[in-house]
């Protein structure tokens, strides 16, 4: 199942996330939208690192330290914006 | 200090974006000092922030049946339509180090701010009453008429950005999925108050002469150098045509 959320960030970027899920586990995960992110590659890192979470898992925990480990720096939204999309897609999945 | 000015007029989607990455790289190996380049897209073209969904953003359809050109940038940021004849695009390359030298920043968004600032220097030449606008846009009495986006290797920035002339709106809606809307008159009434463009803050009677030669002079005011006027080097259109094939793949397109 694929869940999706769209997040308008305050100062107006989108982030737009989609979930590939088995039961409450993410198989995949792809971010995109209109923000800023350098170096550019390590969205790949972040989107990996949602790999294996749980609807109930910390999100902010885990993107903050992938966003460390690949020396991201963000412009125009923040870790916790990111953990919100991820939130809101897999409530969309709650119907 | 001298900076190069580079007025490479028409070329496609691919090519300007080969471009820009190529100068970008010979800056970086330091073969190429600084340099502002100005130019303009023909055919009009759509090119989508490195982050953006292809699909989600862009209607292919639409596009092939106007003639429109579709391109990935390396950039982030949102889609732009690019209409011939519609807008001007600068590009930007700088070290950060040199930059600093002339204008101090101390984070990135320092730095959109003031490689803005020297497009605001040009813009104001113009009569246009243009200010920055965190994150990455230029406004006139908040409304954007300039938007901007970065990319950084090695300590080299690339900003590029585009500046509006006229706009063509229902064609932007056509070609962008901008709204889920109908393109409606209401819906086509609420970008032009959020966008402006220099033939309405001005006159139509401006050039693209005029607006190139006004970017230089801010540029080179602002940061207190020459920009003189040059042409790319034969490595830089080399390495550009080795790089336009690359943002002409279909692979490099739907990325994301």
């Amino acid at each position: 199942m694929t869940l999706r959320a769209e997040y308008k960030v305050k100062g107006g970027k989108l982030i737009k996330v989609a979930l590939e899920v088995e039961g409450d586990v993410i198989k995949s995960a792809k971010i995109c939208g209109d923000f800023f992110l350098y170096p550019e590659d390590a969205i790949e890192e972040i989107e990996r690192s949602l790999k294996g979470a749980r609807l109930n898992s910390d999100f902010k925990q885990i993107l903050t330290e992938a966003v460390e480990r690949s020396g991201a720096q963000l412009l125009g939204f923040s870790v916790e914006d990111l953990a919100a999309a991820v939130q809101l897609a897999f409530q969309s999945g709650l119907g | 200090m001298v900076w190069r000015f580079l007025d490479t007029g028409e070329g496609d989607a691919y090519w300007n974006m080969a471009l820009d990455e190529a100068i970008l790289t010979l800056r970086i190996e330091d073969k190429v000092p600084a340099t502002l380049r100005v130019y303009t897209w023909r055919p009009s073209a759509v090119s989508i922030g490195y982050f953006q969904s292809l699909e989600d953003e862009v209607d292919l359809e639409a596009c092939k049946a106007l003639g429109v050109d579709v391109v990935r940038r390396i950039t982030g940021g949102g889609a732009v339509y690019h209409e011939c004849g519609g807008e001007l695009t600068y590009s930007f390359v700088a070290s950060e180090e040199e930059l600093k030298a002339k204008r101090f920043f101390k984070d990135i968004q320092g730095s959109y701010q003031v490689i803005c600032e020297a497009l605001v220097e040009g813009l104001r030449k113009l009569g246009v009453n243009a200010e920055f606008k965190p994150v990455n846009d230029i406004v006139v009495n908040g409304k954007k008429i300039s938007g901007n986006a970065q990319t950084r290797r090695r300590g080299v920035i690339l900003q590029h950005g585009t500046i509006l002339l006229k706009t063509d709106i229902p064609t932007m809606f056509k070609v962008l999925k901008v709204s889920k809307e109908k393109v409606s008159d209401k819906a086509i009434k609420a970008v032009e108050d959020r966008v402006t463009t220099i033939y309405r803050e001005v006159s139509s009677n401006i050039t693209l002469d005029n607006i190139k030669e006004a970017l230089r002079r801010g540029f080179a005011e602002y940061f207190n150098v020459e920009l003189r006027a040059s042409t790319p080097t034969q490595a830089e259109i080399d390495l550009a045509s080795e790089y336009r094939k690359r943002y002409a793949s279909w692979a490099w397109i739907a990325k994301r």
